[in-house]
């Protein structure tokens, strides 16, 4: 697993409609919307894996194999994006 | 006028105090910057609450921008793509050094500072004490001011002139300042630039009298309510009306601007999340705009 701590891209402005938080580069233009437990994940960051993890298997009741599943699909989707950048 | 020091190569000085929308500025700068920042930022008074300051003096300085450490970004602007670098809160350009703090600002201008990176640096600090800029036509009648924004060519500027002829008030052309916090709104342009075929469209009796600009735009100079408004709502014109909510925040984002500095965005994207959850907002057709604010 990863070592390095997540953090938000510095280019990301961030949009709070209350039920889903967008995220959209201001270099790109790409927009991404994010639901209840990925705007959990997005408000720890900076953070490592094994800390988002932590929180989701904390705060979600989700199976440790979904958790890790679903983190990493949302990881990878913030990096494609170039949303996320290492700490 | 204060001198500069005898030897030091700074050129003369002059004390510098004035407000500015939600800013005080103070210190002391050049006689010919001095001149060129009290037109820009004075353009109208605003008795909105000025508790971040700007504070102004020479750029000491002498090295280039980029011989400091940071890292060098472009900031895209109206005016073009501009040069700068950033280290942290502070940011640096030819004749620039910026500063910015939710609290106040810093600036250090030197008098070969370009009017773009001005602009630039005024608006950051307009930003960081909380307003937000927007790129669109104000219009006011008995009571309700409503922002018309959209891409350039959606007709910003031909809805204004229609409904001018309704009975509709220019409060701004296409930029003006809007405090998110109290919904309060003050135009900060003048005049209303169209295409000729748009003048003879919707108002023929207005082309004999109308200048041209040197983009070939008729500039009409209707007479501009002026002082703050309440902000009703915003209306984003597009070539198909949407209720998609990722498209209304694209929208908002597209009128207020990218902000540069960290303090910049964090003000105003609590900014847009205000708008966001306060304020009516709709994506609409030019004509459908025209005829329910008729």
């Amino acid at each position: 697993m990863d070592s390095f701590a997540y953090a938000p891209h510095p280019d990301v402005l961030v949009t709070d409609l209350q039920n889903e938080l967008v995220l959209l580069h201001t270099t790109s233009s790409e927009m991404y919307s994010l639901n209840e437990v990925a705007r959990a994940i997005w408000t720890r960051l900076p953070a490592t894996r094994a800390e988002l993890l932590a929180l989701l298997l904390e705060r979600y009741e989700v199976a440790p194999a979904q958790a890790e599943e679903d983190l990493g699909a949302l990881l990878g989707d913030l990096q494609r994006l170039n949303m996320v950048r290492e700490a | 006028m204060a001198a500069g020091a005898p030897g030091s190569g700074h050129p003369a000085t002059e004390p510098v105090a004035f407000r500015s929308l939600a800013v005080q500025v103070e210190g002391e700068l050049a006689p010919v910057l001095a001149a060129a920042l009290k037109a820009d930022w004075q353009r109208q008074e605003v008795a909105w609450p000025t508790e971040h300051t700007v504070r102004l003096s020479p750029l000491t300085e002498t090295e280039p921008p980029q011989a400091f450490a940071g890292q060098a970004i472009t900031a895209q602007t109206q005016n073009g793509p501009l040069e700068l670098w950033a280290d942290g809160e502070v940011f640096r350009a030819a004749g620039l050094r910026l500063e910015t703090s939710a609290q106040g600002s810093v600036v250090e201008l030197s008098p070969s500072v370009s009017p773009a990176l001005l602009l630039l640096a005024f608006t950051e600090v307009q930003r960081a004490a909380g307003l937000l800029p927007l790129h669109a036509s104000v219009l006011s009648r008995d009571g309700q001011t409503v922002a018309v924004s959209g891409p350039s060519g959606a007709g910003k500027s031909t809805a204004a002139l229609r409904l001018l002829a309704q009975g509709w008030h220019l409060v701004a052309e296409d930029w003006a300042w809007l405090d998110p916090l109290h919904g309060q709104l003050a135009g900060w342009d003048t005049g209303l630039r169209l295409r000729p075929e748009s003048l003879e469209r919707f108002a023929p009796q207005l082309l004999a009298d109308t200048p041209t600009d040197a983009h070939g735009k008729r500039v009409l100079s209707p007479p501009r309510l002026t002082g703050p408004q309440g902000l009703s709502g915003v209306f984003f014109l597009g070539a198909a009306p949407s209720v998609s909510r990722l498209a209304l925040v694209r929208a908002i984002w597209e009128m207020v601007g990218v902000p540069l500095t960290p303090a910049a965005r964090h003000a105003t994207q609590a900014g847009v999340n205000r708008l966001m959850t306060e304020l009516p907002m709709e994506q609409i057709d030019r004509d459908d705009l025209v005829r329910r604010l008729a």
